[in-house]
């Protein structure tokens, strides 16, 4: 659905994006990270054609967005890391506004708009001045008006910040919401615990290159490590510890306090393993902890922290 | 001792001014505009200076005593010249300076965090105020060695020069006062600026106007028949005149040319006297100013980044998303949302502003809200906005009509020629704010992310601007409509003055609108846009003259394209009892190159308004071609 093919962009002689090449997929919801300045905002822009790329090009639903600009536009709903309101409009002829712009006819407007107040809880505010809503509001009002034309691809730029944690669930919710229903959805957000739990891939870029894109599965098995498990046995841990390192599946394991650390290989497979030998030992497991590698730890290891 | 004293000083001047002060200073060093303006500034006084120069020592010959002389009298010329430019040229740049003063911090929100600090009102304001002071005084003092330049070839009266700095300088500190007044009540600069212009255009013209008026109808006759005027009307006579600058610096350059002629007002006194109560003025221009700026600082405080006017606080964003909303009906596919396991709180009831009609869009969206958007929301600022200028005018028209004026054809010619320009300034104003508003409220990425075409949007816009000027133009075809059913200006003049007001219409509207997607923010816009008005319509005639190209070929040609003296001329042919009753085939119209019938009048205009429109064209296309520039 999005294919970027060595899309380069230069701010005089500075390298805002450099090479990047992306393939996102129907139906994705794909998770685009990278430190401030790394070129995440300057992606998504290009995508929405509001910028040119200085070299390389960019597809979405096949159609270049340099050449075909306004076929793009009717099949993407972009929203900026910015709020954007008309101060002298009520809600709903904000986001009429924008259907009228996006050429809903003018018959099913009422409909539409009723639809995305709906979901994205605005009904009660539709007669409210845009500008006196609060900033919570706002970012569902941005939502509502990236719908408002039933686009297929939303490219959604950190849409949560700002917002408290409420309202970041229920943005969470929405989008998978949209993924069901067929949206093909790129978004930045540096609140990477909230990308792991909906994403199906990731982009992780850094300086203006992408350093990374694939799926968490990929990002584990990138850094070598598929997870690790916290035992606490109700007995000898010396014992336990002997029979977890005799194994073959496991890499290591370390003693903590009143339990143990054991780290597993790649190709470990069988879920069950740890359990089963444990207690095929006669020792009672009073707590056993799968832990993956997180989105946080695997962009502290892929980035340097390098911004522009 | 000294040095003790000098601290104290030092200590009670930074008192006053606050932290703000240095931190203005510190900021406008680091601005490559300052020095910019610097630059431009002396180029256009030197060019400014040379042209009169030049057009003084033209005529040679006579003795060596009265080449003396006459070199002595040039000197004081250009010294009366260099003076006018300082006192017209500081005081724009005072207005445009401070008209962001308090607006921006609003805008960036700095005025909160000034709320939470220890830093007074009086010092925030006196703080802005003081360090745009200084840069105007660095203008000042860099014009110094030219004034001695001048003082090579003799003649320069520096008690003149003293005169003209303070008068000057205490002008530019009640403009600026005033200027950052409005930028307390409203968000953009642009409208500082033209309440600025407003009041002093008021201030400055229409009160002395009036007031003189006043006294040729009430303290001549009273005179003539007991004796002497009133003495309320000499006060209020007195009082105009001091509290007018232009009045006051007019009568020093007149004590240039003919010292002794006014002994009292030509003196040091008077001027003095003027620039103790401008001070005054500027003192309470500014306890108003800490007035307006505390409660915008309150306001900020509060959270509110508005600036100039209340906004209802909406409901906390606390409701949750429903269990089972609706799939988007153009979507098509049936969806059943998930419910989401939030504990849902209590409604919480709309503020009462949460009604209200909801008005359907129809036709284009950029144009219906062009189009249908009010002017402003605010009911006093419509009352105050309708009734004060129609007041002022109703007024004039009374005292014009009981001098028994009306009939005459000049008197139409000047109110059309004021109302035109009027027109003008709007016609300036607005159409930059048109693009550079929607960018800054950031609206513009948002409208470029619609299918629509670049060029719906600008036509759209073009609608917008011609809707929004029409307060404008209101007074010009009130007055048209009225005088032509009356008798007294005849219907052709309508058909003059549509064509002309067509022409400057779509020529500022093009400029306008070029220059608001060239810039990011209105303020700049706007002043390019009245700039290049300037450029075109203010500098070459006050230049013509010194110059002498005003009867050359080329003189003629400007001359005769310039809109305020075609409506002019429009006016003078086409209005008053005798004109009116002549008829159109018997009507002369002065033209440029003599006299004229209305069929030349009207082949001139048509002429004017197809250059004007070509002109406007290539302004929008190339307005078009920065669209989609510098959108963040």
């Amino acid at each position: 659905m999005i294919v970027t093919d060595k899309l380069t962009k230069y701010y005089g002689s500075l390298a805002a994006l450099v090479d990047l090449d992306l393939h996102i997929h129907p139906g994705d919801i794909f998770g685009f990270i990278g430190p401030n300045g790394a070129g995440k905002t300057t992606t998504m822009r290009i995508l929405a054609t509001l910028l040119e790329p200085t070299r390389g090009s960019a597809e979405i639903d096949g159609k270049d967005v340099a050449k075909r600009g306004k076929d793009v536009r009717r099949v993407v709903g972009y929203m900026p890391d910015f709020m954007g309101v008309y101060d002298d409009l009520k809600v709903f002829e904000y986001l009429e506004f924008f259907a009228a712009a996006f050429g809903v006819a003018r018959s099913r407007r009422k409909a539409v708009i009723d639809g995305v107040l709906e979901l994205t809880d605005l009904e009660a505010k539709r007669a409210m001045q845009v500008d006196s809503l609060s900033r919570g509001m706002q970012q569902r009002l941005q939502l509502a008006r990236v719908l408002i034309h039933d686009p297929k691809v939303l490219i959604l730029d950190e849409p949560a910040s700002g917002l408290d944690p409420r309202a970041r669930i229920e943005i969470r919710e929405l989008l998978r919401e949209l993924k069901r229903m067929g949206k093909t959805i790129m978004i930045s957000s540096h609140i990477l615990s909230e990308l792991e739990e909906m994403c199906d891939h990731v982009g992780i870029i850094e300086h203006g290159k992408l350093i990374f894109s694939g799926t968490l599965a990929e990002i584990r098995q990138r850094m070598g490590v598929t997870s690790k498990v916290r035992v606490r046995v109700c007995g000898d841990m010396a014992r336990a510890a002997e029979l977890l390192s005799a194994l073959p599946q496991v890499q290591a394991v370390q003693r903590l306090e009143d339990r143990l650390a054991v780290t597993l290989a790649e190709d470990a497979g069988d879920d069950g393993l740890i359990a089963r030998t444990l207690v095929t030992a006669g020792l009672d497991v009073a707590e056993l902890v799968p832990e993956q590698v997180k989105l946080d730890d695997a962009f502290l290891q892929l980035t340097k922290g390098l911004v522009h | 001792m000294a040095v003790g004293v000098l601290d104290s000083v030092s200590r009670l001047a930074g008192w006053v001014t606050g932290p703000i002060f240095g931190k203005e200073l510190r900021v406008s060093s680091r601005r490559r505009r300052n020095y910019v303006l610097r630059f431009f500034y002396l180029v256009v006084l030197s060019v400014f200076v040379v042209a009169v120069w030049g057009s003084l020592v033209g005529s040679r010959g006579g003795s060596g005593g009265y080449r003396v002389y006459r070199m002595a009298e040039i000197g004081k010329t250009v010294i009366g010249t260099i003076v006018w430019f300082q006192f017209i040229a500081l005081q724009m740049l005072a207005v445009v300076m401070l008209s962001t003063a308090i607006s921006d911090e609003v805008e960036q929100r700095t005025l909160a965090v000034l709320a939470t600090t220890p830093v007074r009102t009086f010092q925030i304001v006196l703080g802005k105020l003081l360090s745009k002071l200084l840069q105007l005084l660095i203008l000042l003092a860099i014009s110094l060695p030219l004034l001695a330049v001048v003082r090579v070839f003799g003649g320069v009266p520096w008690n003149f020069v003293l005169a003209g700095v303070c008068i000057t300088l205490t002008a530019c500190m009640v403009a600026g006062a005033v200027s950052m007044f409005f930028s307390a009540l409203f968000r953009r600069a642009y409208v500082s600026i033209l309440c600025c212009m407003g009041v002093g255009f008021v201030l400055y013209a229409v009160l002395p106007m009036i007031l003189g008026m006043i006294f040729a109808l009430v303290a001549i006759p009273a005179m003539m028949s007991r004796g002497g005027p009133g003495a309320w009307l000499q006060i209020t006579w007195a009082a105009v005149s001091l509290t007018n600058p232009f009045a006051v610096l007019g009568i020093v350059t007149s004590g240039l040319a003919s010292p002794g002629a006014m002994p009292f007002i030509q003196g040091p006194g008077f001027w003095t006297l003027h620039c103790g109560i401008m001070l005054a003025i500027s003192v309470l221009a500014l306890w108003l100013c800490g007035r307006v700026v505390r409660k915008a600082v309150l306001r900020a405080a509060m959270g509110d980044t508005e600036g100039s006017r209340p906004v209802p606080q909406a409901a906390p964003s606390a409701a949750p998303l429903p269990a089972q909303a609706a799939a988007l009906p153009a979507a098509g596919a049936e969806v059943v949302l998930t419910p989401v396991p939030l504990p849902v709180p209590p409604p919480v009831p709309l503020p009462a502003s949460a009604g209200g009609e909801i008005r359907r869009i129809a036709g284009s969206p950029v144009l219906w809200r062009e189009l249908r958007v009010p002017l402003t929301r605010s009911i006093v600022k419509k009352a105050v906005g309708i009734s004060l200028p129609l007041s002022i005018v109703g007024l004039t028209y009374l005292l014009v009509g009981l001098a028994g004026g009306l009939g005459d054809r000049h008197t139409h010619a000047v109110y059309v020629s004021v109302y035109v320009a009027i027109g003008m300034t709007f016609m300036t104003v607005l159409p930059a704010t048109a693009i550079a508003g929607e960018k800054q409220s950031r609206c513009w990425p948002l409208l470029l992310t619609t299918p629509l075409s670049d060029v719906h949007i600008l036509l759209a816009k073009a609608a917008g601007v011609c809707r929004r000027c029409w307060p404008g133009w209101f007074l010009l075809w009130a007055h048209l409509v009225v005088f032509t059913c009356i008798g007294l200006i005849h219907p052709v003049a309508m058909v003059h003055l549509g064509m002309l007001v067509t022409g400057v219409a779509v020529f500022l509207t093009g400029s306008g609108l070029y220059f608001s997607a060239r810039f990011k923010r209105t303020t700049p816009a706007v002043i390019a846009n009245l700039a290049l008005a300037a450029l075109l319509w203010v500098v070459p005639p006050t230049l013509m003259g010194p110059l002498g190209i005003g009867g050359g070929e080329l003189g003629r040609l400007y001359v005769a394209a310039h809109p305020l003296v075609q409506a002019f001329v429009v006016s003078v042919s086409a209005s008053g009892v005798q004109n009116v009753a002549k008829g159109m085939a018997h009507m002369r119209y002065e033209l440029a190159w003599g006299s004229g019938s209305v069929v030349d009048a009207t082949g001139l205009l048509l002429l004017a308004m197809a250059a004007h429109c070509l002109a406007g064209a290539a302004f929008s296309w190339r307005a078009l071609g920065h669209f989609r520039r510098r959108v963040f």
